[in-house]
């Protein structure tokens, strides 16, 4: 039986196939999935900040929740599945409201794009395909078995890509 | 986590926020509206969007930013339903949010500014502080990605976001309508600092 393997914010899951990965109700978070089509395993994180470097000293990082130490885990994790060419799909990094004056912490999306983007050439790892930005909430599903990422939102619909 | 004091305090400043941003709902619409605050938590982000009904129920929201000696934002947050039927109320005609009725849009936006504006003016007083506002944004779509996209703006290097929840009895039918308050980290000590001041 096919399972699909829900993602909190901030979260991370990996998977084989048949099952899928699944995260719903992306805003300003990326939703990123780095896979392998050969061996069929792959992982999701919830991404909801750029940079690990701004948690508080004294506080226990979640890793998924920054893209620097998100990707890395999911690397190691993949690569101790046996993952040996890992590719990447991402979609998510909205701007939800338009305000007249916007300040730097309502980039976020943009910037959580941009710093996965970093971390996976940092890898060598190909982002085939992604679908960031614009002002829509997204809902997205990852198919371990053909690596099709299917993405919701209320105002479009769904697609895959 | 906070103390059971603390949670009280911060309750009683969602109710008057609230009951501002109810009457002014209600004098809007000519209909009763009341409200009972339902919780004045630090919750873990993973569950705010359970909180608000799931993070895929489609919603329609306003967002207040707040700056000056308090700092954070008003999150209100309606399902489309029943945001739909309060501007059909106001401007006298159906309205839909998927029919781009320009009209009825800026319906909803002055309702929200209306709310919201209630709101931090009710901080602003009960605190004695002045709480600058600017004009408000709204967003149509599911509730996980707006209340998603609040916290990290507002609280980004916390692992649990503060927020003071109300809901809204309108012509005594419950709404699932949530008013959100999220004051930044530095905010809360400034207003328990100003509570206890101020007995």
């Amino acid at each position: 039986m096919a399972e699909v393997l829900k993602i909190g914010i901030a979260e991370w899951k990996q998977t084989s196939a048949p099952n899928r990965l699944r995260t719903a109700g992306l805003g300003s978070c990326v939703g990123v999935i780095l896979f392998d089509v050969r061996t069929q395993v792959a992982a999701m994180a919830h991404v909801m900040l750029p940079d690990s470097n701004i948690a508080r000293k004294h506080q226990t990082i979640e890793v998924g929740k920054y893209a620097d130490t998100a990707i890395d885990a999911l690397v190691k994790s993949l690569n101790q599945a046996g993952a040996n060419r890992l590719q990447a799909k991402m979609a998510g990094g909205a701007q939800m409201f338009q305000f007249k004056y916007e300040n730097e912490a309502m980039r976020i999306g943009e910037r959580n794009a941009e710093a996965i983007r970093k971390a996976l050439k940092a890898h060598r790892i190909p982002l085939v395909a992604e679908d960031c930005g614009g002002h829509n909430g997204r809902t997205i599903e990852f198919d371990v078995a053909t690596s099709v990422l299917s993405i919701r939102t209320v105002s479009v619909g769904t697609k895959e890509i | 986590m906070l103390s059971e004091f603390e949670q009280d305090l911060l309750k009683e400043l969602g109710n008057i926020g609230s009951g501002h941003a109810a009457t002014a709902l209600s004098t809007l619409l000519a209909k009763p509206v009341n409200i009972t605050v339902s919780s004045a938590e630090m919750e873990p982000i993973t569950y705010l969007p359970e909180r608000v009904g799931g993070p895929e129920r489609h919603v329609a929201s306003v967002l207040l930013e707040l700056g000056g000696d308090i700092s954070g934002m008003i999150l209100i947050l309606f399902p489309v339903d029943d945001a739909e039927t309060m501007v059909t109320s106001l401007i006298g005609t159906p309205f839909t949010f998927a029919a781009a009725d320009e009209l009825g849009q800026s319906a909803w936006e002055e309702i929200g500014n209306i709310m919201s504006g209630a709101y931090a003016r009710a901080l602003s007083d009960w605190l004695m502080t002045p709480i600058m506002i600017q004009v408000p944004a709204t967003a149509i779509d599911m509730a996980g990605s707006i209340v998603e996209f609040v916290v990290t703006s507002v609280q980004p290097e916390e692992d649990a976001a503060l927020y003071i929840d109300t809901t809204f009895l309108i012509d005594d039918k419950v709404s699932a309508g949530h008013v959100l308050f999220l004051p930044t980290h530095g905010s809360l000590k400034q207003i328990e600092r100003r509570l206890l001041g101020h007995g």
